[in-house]
């Protein structure tokens, strides 16, 4: 043990001694050590983190699937359910001591504190079973939580309040606790307030700040209501197991109750009926709550994991290589020491000794560089959220993780320099300068260059691919132009309108909006393009067997909707101010539709209908427009059609009457798009004072936020690859000076034999050339073959694309010769004279 | 053996060159300065050596030799005065025509031998001919001679590390040799060497000069400088006595 505390003495006054090479370790140590510690921190938080709540360990969820949030078909592998199912799994299945429901989605809230006039804000609020928390296992901060009584047909409905939303939006005034807000223009009263660190059941960005009783549903919702729809799954379900319940009998039991219960539903179609056996239930560990971020953030994550490892191994070999010259340097020194007896392991301990200190010094400002990249990591991926339940802020793990990454990284970039300098023959502390022999060390020195050449090309390729990606992701053809325009979010439903109101308001809605100075036009649909939503059902389509199973996107729109947006029209006509609520039911359908669905003859004045047979004659084609990407902007468009508000053929399905709000409005606008909100805003509340903007954004805006990740993930990329670029630079610079200083006896020689300065720089960067093109040899086809596993999150670029492969090529033949010139042009300076005075 | 002191230079005149005199030194002078302190390191040399002749340089420690020896060899160049070397004077050349002809009329042999390591002997001895861009064919029977004439053309293939000090002396002859340089400069070959390879080495010098070559040693020891024709005695950067075999 002592010799252990005079080992780490003798490392520290060696390195205070020579502090600058010490600066540069610890650097370089504090950049790989602190990339993959943010990464760690991202997933230690996201993917390993329970929910901050009672035994997260017994709480299980019943189905795997995160498809949200309103389905009306059947799911196979079952994963949201609707309430009566949910009584269903509730009522019979003993083995839960609570089974609580929730939300798929989330609602919409305009809130308004009573006696409050101010126009209603938007908050975000979550339908809850009545023992919701309970199941959870948490208790009030202030007031009480919602308990099964609340949640009874006909119970005054309450409300929780999350506690940010509490601080930040009401002060952390007590007194909210029993009063009264108004929420969609009903009064709720507050019952309480939940507990600090709790953000619900999933981790999400922005987060609830309301919960309400499942059964306050109707009243806050009013006709869009989904209580009372058995054919409408919208509910996740989470329960806690009982001790000593079994799994898979617990599982088997939830498919057959699931089976059973479709099998008695009487609205389910005659084509469904035989796929019921076939629909099944899994029970997975729900202890982190609902995983849908974590199911979207898995590849991306373990992505930047195997890259930020990337980042250290090559921060490692360049340690490694300036300790082994180093040791080069201190052979002499060790030579003597083992010509004094000492043993080989003691100087072996001695320099990992050396190693590792730097290494905790590295990982040390390591951790400072990791909590900087995870908090730009989580702003960056959820740019536009205004608050994320994820802290970069190292926790226990985290500095665990670091302490230990650091001993390892110090352990390895140690034990080979450690193990060579150790390697040394007593004797030669009395022979005379090692003339003639073959310099120690100096092939693992040029490995080390090639394998930091090679990372540095695999994370440059990579960087090349992603960032070509999200070059082509940006610049894609959406069939829509997102510049100059604002899109406004609201709900009518929030404001207390009924579908029959609704027409009051639209009949103003453009109007007022076109008058606004700096609009150009103005148009409302049920949503807009790349917002998220997505409505899709089975259609019937003329001339079409009707049980083929066809399906299509569509989305209800104003009239000057397209001129609006900036969707070209191909053949017919738009929908217009002639569509109104008498006139016949009309549709207008996108080019894929088109294409797919007529694919011989013109779809003018053919008919479709949603769902059954016997609304095949439901809609009209009128006109054809341009295809356009609404959802995923990855994914290629799929059939889509354009319906008018308000119209309503017989036979529509019932859910079609929430498709009636409009939930976007826009506004193509001349400048900026931003400037006009202000006064977008008063227009609005001029119309009606309760109908509270939820958000608005310019299109480009909301476009953009769907590469949220994409651009965090390029970027994090082209960060690494860079940092990369500067090590392997670093690292072969090293190399050289080194092999130059070195070998200046030689080159002096060489000199005054008559190697003129071009064949002296020739000799160093021949040496140079070797390492980087050997390094290309094995990088590029490492960073093909590892490109593979990138394609389903590269667009429109092969993983081979020959571009980056040579730009990146370029880029670090260029760099590296940058890097290795100045030593090689140091090498050309040497005095021949050495070659004389050489002793 | 009757020595002969030079105490003063030469008259105007009687110093030019004529066909036998290969080197023609007038009055350099190196100056070292180094923080602030000068070295004289020489001080008004003037020296003839013609072609065919077998030169040794002696002095004690410091007095200049080894700096005589890197002007004679183009690898410095004098502070001041003249330096001709077959009749062409070398002031005013550029650096890489002093690399030129350093390559193609000197020849070095140094006392820590300095072979490449990381080159065989072949090698080692080709390189001075690598240089000049002679066609490879060429090359290998210069090569071949010169180390058939050093009795090392049985090791080849061998690295430095593999030889003996007096093999790699020889090696290091064949080197200086290989590129028919008009004059072989040798500053303390046998320095790191035991008598029995020193004797060797000379020999092989001696046998060199017979055979026509241009020879300048610098070296301390008395015996070895007899095998000189001529030895100049350096004192303080000054050549302060002469005398002849
Ligand atoms: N590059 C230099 N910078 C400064 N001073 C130098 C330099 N080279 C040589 N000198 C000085 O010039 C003087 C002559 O040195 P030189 O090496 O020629 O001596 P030498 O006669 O070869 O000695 P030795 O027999 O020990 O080899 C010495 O005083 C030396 O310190
Ligand atoms: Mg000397």
């Amino acid at each position: 043990m002592s010799t252990l505390f005079q080992d780490i003495r003798f490392g520290l006054r060696m390195l205070a001694k020579s502090p600058g090479f010490a600066a540069v370790v610890v650097l370089t140590l504090a950049i790989g050590i602190g990339a993959n510690t943010a990464i760690f921190t991202l997933v230690h938080a996201v993917m390993l983190k329970s929910l901050p709540v009672g035994n997260p360990g017994e709480l299980y969820r019943v189905g795997s699937d995160e498809n949200c949030c309103v389905i009306g078909d059947f799911q196979d592998n079952w994963g949201i359910y609707s309430y009566d199912l949910y009584k269903q799994f509730r009522d019979h299945t003993r083995e839960f001591s609570e089974l609580a429901a929730f939300e798929g989605g989330r609602d919409n809230l305009a809130v308004r504190r009573a006696g409050n006039s101010e126009a209603p804000q938007p908050y975000i609020g979550e339908f809850v079973s009545g023992n919701y928390f309970q199941m959870f296992g948490i208790g009030a901060f202030l007031g009480r939580l919602i308990n099964p009584d609340d949640d009874r047909p006909g119970a005054p409905p309450v409300a929780v309040m999350s506690y940010r939303a509490w601080q930040q939006n009401f002060g952390g005034d007590p007194g909210i606790v029993g009063s009264t807000v108004t929420i969609n223009t009903v009064p709720c009263t507050v019952a309480g307030i939940a507990p600090a660190g709790f953000y619900g059941d999933r981790l999400e960005s922005d987060p609830p700040h309301f919960w309400f009783p499942i059964m306050a549903e109707p009243i806050l919702r009013g006709r869009n209501s989904l209580l009372k729809h058995p054919e409408e799954n919208w509910l996740y379900v989470i329960g806690r197991l009982q001790p000593g319940a079994r799994v898979a009998t617990v599982q088997a039991k939830l498919t057959a109750q699931l089976q059973h219960w479709l099998a008695a539903q009487p609205n389910v179609e005659a084509s469904d009926r035989p796929n019921i056996p076939k629909q099944q239930i899994a029970l997975v560990p729900g202890g982190a709550g609902v995983q849908q971020l974590q199911y979207y953030a898995k590849d991306g994550l373990r992505l930047l994991a195997v890259l930020s490892g990337l980042v250290l191994l090559i921060a490692c070999a360049n340690i490694a290589n300036l300790l082994l010259a180093r040791a080069a340097a201190r052979h002499g020194e060790t030579a003597i020491r083992a010509a004094l007896g000492a043993a080989r392991w003691r100087m072996i301990r001695q320099m990992v000794t050396e190693s590792v200190l730097l290494a905790l010094l590295g990982g040390a400002a390591g951790i400072y560089v990791a909590y900087g990249v995870a908090g730009a990591i989580i702003t960056m991926a959820f740019q536009g959220a205004r608050y994320v339940p994820i802290s970069a802020a190292p926790s226990n793990a985290v500095l665990g993780f670091a302490l230990l990454l650091s001993v390892l990284t110090g352990i390895v970039f140690g034990a080979a320099p450690a193990w060579f300098n150790s390697r040394v023959d007593p004797a030669e502390a009395l022979r005379s300068a090692g003339r003639g022999m073959v310099e120690r060390g100096a092939l693992t020195r040029r490995s080390l260059v090639v394998v930091q050449v090679a990372l540095s090309a695999i994370l440059l390729i990579g960087a090349g691919l992603l960032t070509r990606s999200l070059r082509n992701l940006e610049d894609q053809q959406f069939g829509f132009a997102p510049e100059g325009k604002l899109i406004v979010r609201i709900n009518p439903a929030l404001a207390g309108y009924t579908p029959e109101k609704l027409g009051a308001l639209y009949q103003q809605l453009e109007p007022r909006l076109r008058l606004i100075p700096g609009v150009l036009s103005a148009a409302y649909s049920q949503y807009s393009p790349m917002q998220g939503a997505n409505w899709e059902d089975s259609i019937q389509v003329e001339g079409h067997p009707p049980d083929e199973r066809i399906y299509a996107s569509f989305v209800r729109v104003s009239p000057h909707y397209f001129e609006t947006i900036g969707t070209p029209l191909l053949r017919g006509r738009v929908i217009g101010e002639q569509d109104t609520p008498t006139s016949p039911a009309v549709a207008v359908v996108s080019e894929a539709f088109a294409r797919k669905y007529f694919p011989k003859d013109d779809p003018i004045g053919r008919h479709f209908g949603l769902e059954t047979p016997a609304n095949v004659r439901n809609y009209e084609i009128v006109g054809v427009v341009a295809d356009a990407k609404y959802a995923d902007p990855h994914a290629p468009v799929h059939p889509f059609f354009f319906l008018p508000f308000l119209q309503s053929p017989k036979g529509e399905p019932d859910y079609m009457v929430r498709s009636q709000y409009a939930g976007a409005i826009e506004l193509r606008v001349a400048g900026k798009p931003e400037n006009l909100q202000a006064v977008v805003r008063r227009t609005l509340a001029d119309i009606n004072p309760d109908l509270t903007v939820l958000d608005m954004m310019s299109l480009e805006e909301q476009v953009g936020r769907q590469f949220n990740e994409e651009r965090l993930i390029s970027q994090l990329t082209a960060l690494f690859g860079l940092v990369a670029l500067i090590l392997a630079c670093v690292g072969l610079y090293g190399v050289t000076a080194f092999t130059v200083a070195r070998r200046t006896n030689e080159i002096g020689i060489r000199r005054a034999l008559g190697a003129d300065r071009r064949s002296v720089l020739s000799l160093v960067m021949r040496g140079v050339a070797w390492q980087v093109g050997l390094g290309l040899v094995l990088g590029i086809p490492l960073a093909l073959a590892g490109a593979k596993f990138l394609g389903s999150e590269l667009y429109a670029v092969r993983s081979y694309d020959p571009l980056v492969v040579a730009g990146a090529a370029m880029v670090l033949i260029a760099c590296t010769i940058v890097a290795s010139l100045v030593p090689a042009r140091r090498a050309t300076k040497i005095d021949p004279m050495v070659a004389l005075r050489y002793e | 053996m009757e020595p002969t002191t030079q105490s003063k230079p030469p008259a105007p005149g009687n110093g030019g060159t004529n066909g036998h005199t290969l080197i023609h030194l007038d009055g350099v002078t190196k100056v070292f300065f180094t923080d602030e302190v000068e070295t004289h390191a020489l001080s008004g040399i003037y020296l003839d050596i013609r072609r065919g002749e077998y030169l040794s340089i002696s002095g004690p420690s410091g007095c200049g030799k080894s700096t005589l020896l890197s002007i004679l060899g183009l690898l410095d160049s004098p502070t001041d005065g003249k330096y001709t070397l077959n009749e062409s004077p070398l002031e005013a050349l550029s650096i890489s025509d002093r690399t030129r002809i350093r390559n193609r009329e000197i020849g070095f042999i140094f006392q820590a031998f300095n072979l490449i390591g990381d080159l065989t002997v072949y090698e080692n001895v080709e390189l001075p001919l690598t240089y000049r861009g002679m066609p490879g064919s060429e090359r290998r029977q210069r090569v071949q001679e010169a180390l058939e004439r050093v009795g090392m053309s049985h090791r080849v293939k061998h690295y430095p590390a593999q030889l003996s000090g007096g093999q790699q002396q020889r090696v290091a002859v064949a080197r200086a040799l290989v590129g028919k340089p008009s004059i072989m400069l040798a500053d303390e070959p046998t320095g790191n060497l035991d008598s029995k390879n020193g004797e060797a080495v000379m020999e092989l010098l001696r046998d060199l000069h017979r055979e026509g070559a241009t020879i300048c040693m610098v070296t301390h020891d008395p015996r070895y400088a007899d095998f000189a024709e001529r030895t100049v005695h350096l004192f303080d950067g000054r050549i302060v006595e002469e005398t002849r075999a």
